[in-house]
């Protein structure tokens, strides 16, 4: 039995290992409804028909707020065309106090949530990988999944945006 | 082993297929998404035995590997189903040893136990659980969650069970949870038993303790207008040590309650151009045990901030104090959870050893002033912050036994042009004992990141953090020693990175020892190689070691155990 259980584990690993590339592309992103900074109700549904970028991220968290002003700049420079950034802070109820200031003082004009009780990004990004991007079509279905930042990782997912912003899906 | 087959199902052929599963039912066309963290582990632990190795399965590769060696598997699976307002969610953890077992004398031996002899489980070296589970569905103003869930009321004063995968901690309420949300008002109701993460997925799992089942039932509203309101209520029904691990969890709502919390807080935004919060929690002790031998005792807490926005600079003063309040985590902290916390007000980075002078306390109060200038905003930001505490709890774990003040001053930077960023933080806190003659402790500290464009698509990332602590005079005397976790990071591409990781410590009660003895006894070096085919997944390959070390995240400090040895992982989203 405990051969029978470690060559299971082992074919656990191997599977993991070689399923990459199947992406969740195309999954109906699931809903949610949270309250923003300034306590106004938000839910994911009600931006049905245009782009979104769901923008997980964390006041302690470094990339996380190198990626801002460009997360920033996209919103504002394709608003017009129907895109818009919605980003959850992953912060614990501890740090809320902490939020506002740091999109104050960089003058971000995007959406910004609370997740106090990490219960959306529980089911979004289970690891709690930050940054954590999902970006969702008109229809609300995800068209891909972006892990982590570096600086110029900036360029391909405006690639992205613009590509299914221009595609009218 | 139904689930773990429908999982492994998945993982192996992607969700196109898994879609399939569902066929004409309910869960027709549901979406359905599989992450996947999944690591093997080689520990290098230089200890060798005179004994003879048990073959220990197909992980073994290397012949000469000494007897106290292994390998660990560790996967975590999380799948969630969706569909309209209807989300459930499964979370698969399994761990397996390899390797863990030789002959010495005839005689059986384990060199790495996986789990303690009270948890069940049907295998010698390998353990597999269904983590969390659960359904929540949404209706027009109704939300209701059964199984794990997580919750937190006003700033985590009273309740703050959430998922710290920072420091590996996810402890979760296997219950219920209602919101009711019309409009302005919000209405939360919570009730469960904890349900502690048992197989860690960044840490070695070594002897696996049975999840301890302790209530938490509670009950919050509010009121979002121009002042926004808050009220709510916490009742607490621990575990005790000498209880059977396996006691029947129902128990804990037909006992009297061990604590009882109310707390209420006020928000108001942009009044006079400022934010304002402030909240206040009642503790109410009724078990002898968490009461000092009293039959009751009072604890209390409050917390406060005020932002304000003037010109091109944000100002953010924070203030706490509280009175037993820490006396809530007397059955959690062996665990390495807490159910709640007043917020830290500390730059929880730099907290290593002395950290429950100012993150856990149970009479201390403080405050924190940060002044950010926007010179470019979100481009380039310095600020300078300063932390005052006064902690006169002189029991428990702490290192002072008088009372202490602490003061820390800081300052930092965020930068960035074009993909040129920079990210710094450097200063000295003082913990300065009320008897002169005990002196102060001193730590001074730096951190930073820097990320430097090379060639086309080439760059170079920097890391630095170090530490230096001066000691006073306490009872757990000790040496001045340093520590530096540093990193020079290689970026190939989007698909590539390279990281070349360098750790330093003299700190003598740190249970590890370095790997690059040739260099120095106290040196830890590593390699690492990440590959990132698509956004979606990531390989990486580790070969050498890390110190061990106290981590602190959202309030809650935990100590991490050191590595040497190699690793490969995936981490993907499917």
């Amino acid at each position: 039995m405990t051969l029978f259980t470690k060559s299971l584990s082992s074919l656990i690993l191997l599977g993991a290992l070689l399923s990459g590339g199947a992406a969740v592309a195309g999954e109906p992103a699931p809903d949610f409804s949270l309250r923003d900074i300034n306590g106004k109700e938000v839910s994911l549904s009600s931006h049905k028909g245009k782009v979104v970028l769901v923008n997980f991220w964390a006041t302690w968290c470094g990339p996380c707020k190198l990626e801002m002003p460009h997360l920033d700049k996209m919103d504002r420079e394709l608003e017009a065309k129907g895109f818009e950034v919605i980003s959850i802070s992953t912060d614990d109820a501890r740090a809320a106090s902490k939020v506002k200031p740091l999109i104050k003082r960089g003058g971000y004009g995007f959406t910004v949530l609370l997740d106090k009780d990490t219960s959306v990004v529980s089911q979004y990004n289970p690891a709690k990988t930050l940054p954590y991007n999902v970006l969702i079509d008109r229809e609300g279905n995800i068209h891909k999944v972006f892990q982590g930042y570096n600086p110029g990782d900036e360029v391909e997912l405006r690639h992205e945006i613009e590509a299914l912003l221009g595609s009218g899906s | 082993m139904r689930s773990l087959l429908a999982v492994l199902a998945l993982g192996l052929s992607g969700p196109a297929h898994a879609l399939e599963l569902w066929g004409t039912g309910p869960l027709a066309n549901a979406s359905v998404q599989l992450t996947v963290d999944s690591e093997l582990r080689y520990h290098n632990t230089a200890l060798d035995d005179p004994g003879k190795r048990i073959s220990g399965g197909p992980f073994e590769l290397i012949p000469s590997m000494a007897v106290h060696d292994y390998f660990e598997q560790v996967g975590r699976f999380n799948l969630l189903i969706a569909k309209d307002d209807l989300n459930i969610g499964l979370q698969f953890d399994e761990v397996a040893l390899f390797s863990n077992r030789y002959v010495l004398d005839g005689r059986e031996q384990v060199t790495t136990p996986l789990y303690e002899s009270t948890v069940q489980s049907p295998f010698d070296d390998s353990y597999f659980l269904l983590e969390k589970m659960f359904v929540s569905k949404k209706w027009d103003t109704v939300e209701l969650t059964v199984g794990d869930t997580y919750a937190s009321f006003g700033r985590g004063l009273a309740l703050n069970i959430v998922k710290n995968t920072d420091i590996d901690v996810d402890t979760s309420i296997r219950g219920a949870k209602g919101i009711f949300r019309t409009g302005n008002f919000d209405l939360t109701a919570i009730s469960g038993i904890t349900n502690q993460q048992q197989i860690s997925q960044e840490n070695p799992n070594v002897a696996i303790a049975p999840n301890v089942d302790h209530m938490v039932s509670g009950a919050r509203a509010e009121w979002f207008g121009p002042v926004n309101l808050g009220a709510h209520a916490v009742a607490y029904k621990f575990a005790r040590p000498t209880e059977l691990p396996l006691a029947v969890s129902a128990s804990r709502y037909s006992s009297d309650l061990d604590v009882g919390i109310v707390g209420a807080n006020i928000e108001a935004n942009g009044v006079l151009g400022l934010d304002v919060y402030g909240e206040y929690a009642l503790y109410d002790y009724r078990a002898a045990d968490m009461a000092d031998g009293e039959d009751r005792l009072r604890g209390w807490a409050t917390y406060g901030s005020v932002a304000a926005y003037p010109g091109k600079a944000v100002v953010l003063l924070e203030a706490k104090a509280s009175k037993d309040t820490e006396r809530l985590t007397t059955f959690t902290t062996l665990e390495g959870w807490e159910p709640a916390s007043i917020p830290t007000l500390e730059y929880e980075r730099v907290i290593t050893e002395d950290g429950s002078a100012a993150v856990n306390s149970n009479d201390i109060m403080g405050t924190r002033l940060r002044v950010d200038y926007a010179i470019v905003p979100g481009m380039f930001t310095p600020y300078v912050a300063t932390t005052l505490l006064i902690d006169k709890d002189t029991e428990g774990l702490h290192f002072n036994d008088s009372e202490e003040t602490i003061l820390h001053p800081m300052a930092g930077l965020e930068w960035q042009r074009g993909h040129w960023a920079a990210q710094f933080n450097a200063g000295m806190r003082t913990d300065k004992r009320k008897d002169t003659a005990e002196g102060s402790d001193r730590m001074m500290h730096v951190d930073g990141t820097f990320h430097l464009p090379l060639f086309g698509e080439e760059a170079l990332e920097i890391d630095i953090d170090a530490k230096k602590f001066e000691w006073g005079v306490n009872e757990q005397q000790q040496e001045d020693f340093l520590e530096m976790a540093n990193a020079l990071v290689w970026h190939r591409g989007e698909k590539w990175v390279f990281v070349l990781y360098q750790d330093w410590t003299d700190n003598p009660l740190v249970q590890s020892e370095g790997n690059l003895q040739f260099i120095g006894e106290n040196v830890y070096g590593a390699l690492e190689a990440q590959f990132k085919p698509s956004g979606n997944i990531t390989y990486k390959a580790f070969y050498g070691a890390y110190k061990a070390g106290i981590r602190c995240s959202g309030g809650q400090c935990r100590s991490l155990p050191g590595f040497e040895g190699a690793r490969v992982s995936v981490n993907g989203v499917f």
